[in-house]
């Protein structure tokens, strides 16, 4: 009897071990992705600042009319949700989707008609399967930002605002905190809010090395100087505008997608641990029944021998 | 020895190319524009064309260095010039073969222009590809 609990206990030993060892070989995958991930966040800082403190300077200027400034009443609000398209990454979709479902029920109540434009099959699945309206979704992104997504999707959403077929488009992303926090974040995308133009800490001459430091803050030295605008500021604002949104989004989808990693890294290595923990409970109960199927063992032989 | 200055092609997903530079030339969608050290401050658009950047310590004679931009901004101020582009790609980045089809494809289109198509859109895929090879094809030239 005691033999077949012993034999019990070594299967699930096994199989906590083999679950162990997928959960492993996930966090170090997760890792790998995550140092990729934080690399390209890191590397696009730099466009992302001088786009901004560029737009911020023209702005500061008075702005011309662009479609993708227009502010209209908002009657109907787009939102933009990044989420992953695998689980196993703790609570990361979950931290995303009810921050996308409060903003979006809020519209709602607020006498707005809303839709999703889901990235990430997380947020498709959820969004749909409530029947909210779903205006388009990917679910091949994979966890991987590049330009071309980044401007696939705010192609679309430009095109849907100029269309007027939406009067406001909010992005619904993690920020990127550290490896281990990841912020839901909502923000506006279009109409386009430009960053403002003063001055605001200022780097000083010479900050392009802003690539190799991950602690760059805030706009470029650009601001009040007295440039020469070629051809002119409205002419630079129709180029600076599409831009801009695309930027924003690629940034976002870097921000979201190196959450997911750092997410998934963490939530890993947490399961990694607490195989451990269970193989080793596991373990030494074994150990206890073995010591008492033996124990058991002798004081019947004993009593046997007492017996003659 | 020449005023020096910094230049930096930043793309949005890098820092591309990053150097101090004696002069350089930028595709301004007023035509080619030479940014020798101390310019006045100075924001522009810029059309894909060909950024030449001459290099500090290289040299007089040293072949400057060439690299295909597909538009975007360029912003000079204090000795530093940053030029935004979508893409930044020097010599050896370059694909010939896909700038060639590319072209092609780009100039059937302008061609014969059917309802549907972007020209505007042709016109700047017909000027990159058009950058690129250059920037290919000079680099095998000696200049």
């Amino acid at each position: 009897m005691a033999g077949s609990g012993i034999k019990a206990i070594n299967k699930r030993i096994r199989s906590v071990r083999a679950t162990q060892q997928i959960t492993k070989a996930m966090k170090m995958v997760a890792a790998a992705r995550l140092r990729r991930a934080q690399a390209r966040l890191l590397a696009g800082r730099p466009y992302a600042q001088r786009l901004a403190g560029l737009l911020g300077n023209l702005a500061a200027g008075g702005l011309g009319g662009h479609p993708l400034l227009e502010a209209r009443p908002a009657r109907r609000r787009l939102y933009v949700v990044v989420t992953s398209d695998k689980g196993l990454c703790g609570a990361y979709n979950l931290n995303i989707i009810k921050l996308a479902q409060a903003r979006l029920d809020q519209s709602r109540r607020d006498g707005l008609e809303i839709a999703v434009y889901a990235v990430g099959k997380k947020a498709r699945d959820y969004f749909a399967k409530r029947g909210y309206a779903i205006f388009e979704a990917h679910a091949d992104f994979g966890g991987e930002a590049n330009a071309d997504r980044a401007n696939l999707v705010a192609n679309r959403c430009m095109r849907a605002f100029e269309d007027g077929q939406f009067d406001e488009v909010h992005l619904v992303y993690a920020r990127f905190v550290s490896t281990l926090t990841q912020r839901p974040t909502a923000r506006p995308l279009l109409p386009v809010t430009p960053p403002p133009g003063g001055p605001d800490g200022g780097r000083a001459p010479g900050a392009n090395a802003a690539a190799a430091s991950p602690s760059v803050a805030g706009a470029p030295a650009t601001a009040q100087a007295d440039y020469i605008w070629e051809p002119d500021r409205a002419a630079l604002l129709q180029v600076l505008m599409p831009l801009y949104a695309r930027n924003s989004v690629y940034i976002a989808l870097c921000e979201s997608f190196a959450s997911e990693h750092g997410a998934r890294m963490a939530s890993m290595s947490a399961a990694t641990d607490n195989a451990a923990e269970l193989i080793d409970a596991l373990t030494l109960r074994r150990n206890r029944e073995r010591q008492a199927g033996i124990t058991q063992e002798l004081s019947e032989i004993v009593g046997g021998a007492n017996a003659l | 020895m020449a005023k020096s200055f910094r230049v930096a092609i930043v793309t949005p997903e890098k820092t591309a190319f990053e150097t101090t530079a004696v002069s350089v030339v930028i595709p301004g969608v007023a035509g080619y524009l030479g940014v020798w050290a101390d310019h006045a401050p100075l924001v522009t658009a810029m059309v894909p064309g060909v950024v030449t950047v001459r290099e500090q310590d290289r040299g007089a004679h040293a072949a400057a260095k060439l690299m295909a931009v597909s538009g975007g901004f360029v912003e000079i101020a204090r000795n530093e010039v940053t030029i935004l582009s979508d893409t930044c790609e020097a010599a050896d980045q370059i694909d010939v073969d896909r700038a060639k089809k590319a072209l092609e494809r780009a100039q059937e289109r302008l061609r014969t222009p059917e309802p549907g198509i972007d020209v505007e859109r042709a016109r700047l895929a017909a000027e990159r590809a058009e950058a690129r090879l250059r920037v290919a094809y000079l680099r095998d030239g000696s200049r």
